[in-house]
């Protein structure tokens, strides 16, 4: 008995510690949550229950907004139809691009390190004035895209890939496969961690270049996969200065941004309380896809050590 | 273990302090009951006409704007000008491009922070006014503090709401069609005549683009959307209700008429598709700046900017009459506004300073009708000759314009911006052949009340 | 012999389709560049020659000028300034917070786990008003603090990446630390940070570029144009109604990179080798 309770005495002990260190450790993020975060968050749920054109106070209307928004308002539809198919084609093709220039750039070889500063640049002007200029330039009518095309004798005249209903959404995914900087660094800063010893005894027992990388590189990458596929997925929803900077939204609302339009209702149109409405919703699709991936992640993310749950 | 303890009181004591001192009272102003929110601002407001009245202190004044490089250095010289001659006043100065500007007031207003002079554009200005967010101006004229003495009421106009003056026009300027008389001449076409209609201007695109194999303008004059209400205004009627809840115009066919001309027009290659317009990012590429059209439809002071980017004479025409018009569609419109926020503690000074704009001969000289054509006729006379050739151009189409106009609508209802987005969807959509004129005029009807009722709310 | 042929191949195909790669890749960037030195006819009427008539190098003394007699110099020090202390602020504060999350077990983790993913998911765009009416009554408006002051409590993107990385570092050195007499402090400093440097050294890089180029931010909260940044400045240039000055924009804009490509060089250098295992014991 008395051994016993001296074990659990120090069970506490630890257990009391481990409370204190833990939220010693999260405290920056948890103060910073409580200060900056939860009133402006717990403000903006207020607000999607009223009609709010911030020149003057908010007015309760209950659950007017969230009922027009599915019943009555067809840019609204437009707008999760353009988020989706977005989020499905630019998300994976970015991530694939990502992946494979980060694992060529890995390699010890000459130049490597400029050509990732290279790799990376398309990514520092993705929010400027001068790539919305530079894309409308380039799939232009008279554009660099069409000259080649036309060159080739694909094409005979001119097409303006931006404006035409049916290819203005390919530029802008096709924007956001060049700009793979971001997930491309991260890969490459988890393809180091990878400890060196592991391929150097996976080569002694004779493995080839492409078994290392599946075996190998793969599995050790999951958490960094994971974690490049929930961030894409997340900032794909919310996909914004793109659209906002190169197509506003059309031609008539095909490459409208579930973001654009929610920037559009909030502080074009003075309705803050409806564009409120529609940040809840999107934290609710957000939430179920981040939700399922975080459940897929026990049958295919390998932890080298698992958290402490 | 100590040290743990400590750090962790010092943690709970710190959350709960900002739980108590935070947590509650920003969350009230935004989400609190209407009556605190008023009462607060008028004991603001209190508070300032009471440090107003003390006087004799130096006075500061806050002043925002949008703009380009040119504008914001001429402003800045001026304001530096006022600060000279009023000793007594300090200005803080704040300007930004379009991008982001209404953004940003909206947050200002919403946090009780708008500045003192600041500019305001004609879609905006009623939605501002109505919520009691600017100064009416009328009081001032009466005390002299403000001098409308040179203007004339037709440049004044605009700026009221309700019958109220809450804006100071900064600059007329009318939507019009900018055109190259070389490319006319070329063709074979008479330049447009301050009574040429809508017929002629049809003949006048289908020719030029027959003879020359160039685009006959980049859009319909006027755009979708000022064309479109300056068709509804020479059939006599108003695209919006004076409330400003509702379409005005009762008959289709007018959208209809005026939307079937721009397809014949685009269908014969006279015009070009939406997304060829696209290509046009700013003067500098406009179709009538590279010689690809041979007008383009625009306001009347940015021939400025076209012909020096084009570095060839153009000219400004009229929007097309109406061949049984009722009234003239055109109109005087004021480029911008100066307004004076309700909440500013220096009223009298900041309308002091707008009344330097207006009517200062130094000032307008460096100014030098960037924002449009000064609205005093002394200002006018002063600054004529040192026009340029394009300047002189649009001074001398604003006497035009005021002898072929009717008086200018109020200002779009708060709805605008939505109609405005709405109209040019359906105007592409009318364009890729998704809709004809017909359909599209019973579905601009349906969704346009429907926005302006629910924004009138 | 035929083995290093077949590498020397290897090697030549590699950067051939790097650079042919690299090129389409950077044609944009390379046209920004070209542009910021031709002159106001050649920007668009000559667009796709990358090469300049003639060598305009105005466009930079121009823009550089900036202002009503604010150079770029002052926003360029405001940018630094802000930058510099965002990105400081950030990498630390998420760097222990990130270890409290995935190396200690304590009470209510996973709800606060929770709550820090859901802070993402939710578009900023709505959190603007609130925040600016709460920075306003703080009276922080027309100061650097509400751009910087919040970076120093952790970012929920840098927190949740560098938890995938401790994830990535195996347990075993922890509890040898243990062993040695660390406790959490002693093996968050000696063991995790040295092992964290990739991860460290990347959110270091997005850190800056992204408060360097952050646009709303100081747009909202920067009143006084001596206080403006890069990023605002850049889009003080441009009015759809007048003529934009182009030619100085872009040779502005193409300025405003040079500091982060810099800075990228200088940090990814740090992302070098893996892992070295052989401090592993037993």
């Amino acid at each position: 008995m008395v051994f016993a309770k001296g074990l659990n005495k120090q069970r506490k002990r630890r257990n009391d510690y481990n409370n204190l260190a833990g939220y010693a450790f999260i405290s920056p993020w948890l103060i910073g949550f409580i200060l900056f975060t939860v009133v402006p968050i717990g403000a903006s749920f207020v607000l999607s229950f009223t009609q709010y054109d911030l020149l003057s106070p908010p007015k309760w209307v209950g659950l007017e907004n969230y009922k027009t928004m599915f019943l009555h308002d067809e840019r609204y539809i437009s707008a999760l139809k353009a988020t989706f198919s977005y989020v499905f084609v630019a998300v994976p093709l970015r991530l694939i691009f990502a992946l494979f220039i980060a694992v060529l750039l890995v390699r010890d070889r000459k130049m490597v390190s400029v050509y990732r500063a290279a790799f990376y640049i398309p990514s520092l002007i993705g929010g400027s004035v001068a790539v919305a200029v530079m894309w409308r330039q380039l799939f232009g009518v008279n554009g660099a895209l069409n000259s080649v095309l036309i060159e080739l004798g694909i094409i005979d005249k001119g097409i303006g890939w931006i404006g035409n209903p049916h290819t203005a959404m390919w530029t802008l995914i096709l924007l956001a496969a060049w700009q793979f900087g971001s997930p491309m660094l991260i890969f490459i800063a988890g393809l180091k961690q990878i400890p060196t010893s592991y391929y150097e005894a996976a080569y002694i027992d004779g493995a080839n270049t492409w078994q290392r990388f599946t075996k190998i590189t793969m599995p050790l990458l999951t958490p960094i996969i994971f974690f490049n596929f929930i961030m894409q997925t997340i900032s794909g929803f919310m996909a914004f200065t793109e659209s906002y900077l190169i197509t506003q939204g059309g031609p008539f609302d095909k490459t409208l941004f579930y973001a654009l339009y929610l920037f559009e209702k909030a502080f074009k149109f003075y309705e803050m309380g409806y564009g409120c409405a529609m940040a809840w919703v999107l934290l609710l699709i957000i939430g179920v896809f981040t939700a399922l991936i975080f459940k897929s992640s026990n049958y295919w993310v390998y932890y080298e050590s698992k958290g402490e749950w | 273990m100590k040290k743990w303890w400590s750090l962790l009181v010092v943690v709970i004591l710190v959350i709960s302090m900002v739980l108590t001192a935070c947590g509650s009272q920003p969350a009230k102003d935004n989400t609190g009951s209407s009556t605190t929110n008023d009462q607060q601002k008028q004991d603001e407001q209190k508070q300032g006409e009471s440090k107003g009245n003390a006087g004799g202190e130096k006075a500061e004044l806050r002043i925002f704007w949008w703009g380009s490089q040119d504008r914001h250095d001429r402003t800045i010289k001026v304001i530096e000008m006022f600060e000279e001659k009023n000793p007594d006043v300090t200005i803080q100065y704040e300007f930004s491009g379009w991008d982001g500007y209404w953004e940003k007031v909206a947050a200002l207003a919403a946090a009780n922070n708008l500045p003192d002079v600041f500019q305001q554009d004609y879609q905006y200005l009623a939605q501002y006014a109505k919520k009691g967010l600017l100064e009416a101006l009328d009081p001032y004229v009466e005390r002299g503090i403000l001098d409308l003495s040179d203007v004339d009421e037709s440049s004044i106009v605009g700026g009221r709401v309700n019958g109220k003056l809450y804006g100071i026009n900064l600059g007329s300027n009318a939507p019009c069609i900018v055109y190259d008389p070389a490319l006319f001449q070329q063709a074979g076409v008479p330049e447009p005549t301050p009574d040429w209609t809508w017929e002629d201007y049809m003949d006048a695109a289908k020719k030029i683009h027959e003879k020359l194999g160039i685009y006959a303008d980049r859009t319909f004059p006027g755009g979708y959307f000022h064309g479109l209400k300056h068709y509804v205004r020479q059939h006599g009627q108003k695209l919006y209700s004076d409330d400003g809840t509702k379409l005005d115009y009762s008959d289709d066919k007018l959208f209809e008429e005026f939307f079937t001309m721009e397809l014949e027009l685009v269908k014969q290659g006279a015009l070009p598709m939406p997304d060829e317009r696209l290509e046009v990012k700013s003067v500098e590429d406009e179709f009538l700046v590279t010689k690809k059209a041979a007008m383009a439809a625009a306001h009347s002071n940015q021939i400025v900017a076209m012909t020096k980017a084009a570095n060839r004479p153009l000219k400004l025409a009229l929007l097309p009459k109406h061949k049984d018009q009722v009234k003239e569609g055109m109109y005087v419109k004021p480029s911008q506004f100066f307004s004076v926020a309700s909440t500013s503690k220096n009223k009298d000074k900041a309308v002091q300073f707008v009344n330097y704009f207006t009517n200062d001969i130094e000032a307008n000289k460096v100014l030098m009708a960037e924002r449009g054509v000064p609205i005093s006729s002394k200002v006018r006379e002063a600054l004529i000759p040192l026009l340029s050739d394009a300047q002189k151009e649009m001074f001398n189409f604003m006497e035009v314009v005021i002898a072929n106009s009717s008086p200018i609508d109020p200002p779009d209802p708060p709805g605008h911006p939505e109609v405005d987005k709405l109209l040019k969807n359906l105007e592409e959509q009318m364009l890729y052949g998704q809709l004809t004129p017909a359909e599209a005029a019973i579905k601009f009807r349906e969704e346009a009340n429907k926005i302006l009722a629910k924004s009138a709310q | 012999m035929k083995s290093k042929k077949k590498s020397y191949i290897d090697t030549f195909l590699y950067h051939v389709f790097i650079w042919i790669f690299g090129f389409f890749m950077l044609y944009p960037v390379l046209w920004l560049i070209s542009s910021s030195f031709k002159g106001h006819a050649d920007i668009f009427q000559r667009a796709h020659h990358l090469i300049p008539t003639h060598w305009e190098f105005s466009n930079y003394i121009e823009g550089w000028k900036g202002f009503g007699g604010i150079s770029f110099a002052v926003f360029f020090k405001n940018s630094f300034i802000v930058a510099t202390l965002t990105t400081i602020g950030q990498v630390v504060s998420s760097a222990f917070v990130a270890y409290g999350f995935s190396r200690i077990r304590f009470k209510g983790k996973k709800i606060l786990f929770g709550c820090m993913i859901t802070t993402m998911l939710l578009p900023s765009q709505v959190l603007i008003i609130p925040q600016y009416i709460m920075f306003s009554k703080l009276g922080w408006i027309n100061s650097f603090k509400p751009l910087i002051v919040p970076s120093f409590f952790g970012l929920p993107f840098f927190i949740f990446l560098m938890m995938q990385f401790i994830q990535g570092i195996p347990k075993e050195l922890d509890e040898s630390a243990t062993i040695d007499g660390c406790n959490h402090l002693g093996i968050f400093l000696r063991i995790i940070v040295p092992l964290l440097v990739p991860a460290l050294m990347t959110s270091a890089i997005f850190a800056f570029y992204w408060r360097w180029q952050d646009f709303f931010g100081p747009l909202l909260y920067l009143q006084t144009p001596a206080k403006y940044t890069v990023s605002l400045a850049l889009r003080m240039f441009s009015d759809p109604a007048a003529v934009t000055n182009w030619g100085a924009m872009f040779a502005m804009s193409a300025l405003s990179l040079v500091p982060v490509i810099v800075l990228f060089i200088a940090f990814q250098k740090y992302i070098v080798e893996g892992i070295s295992t052989s401090g592993l014991k037993g």
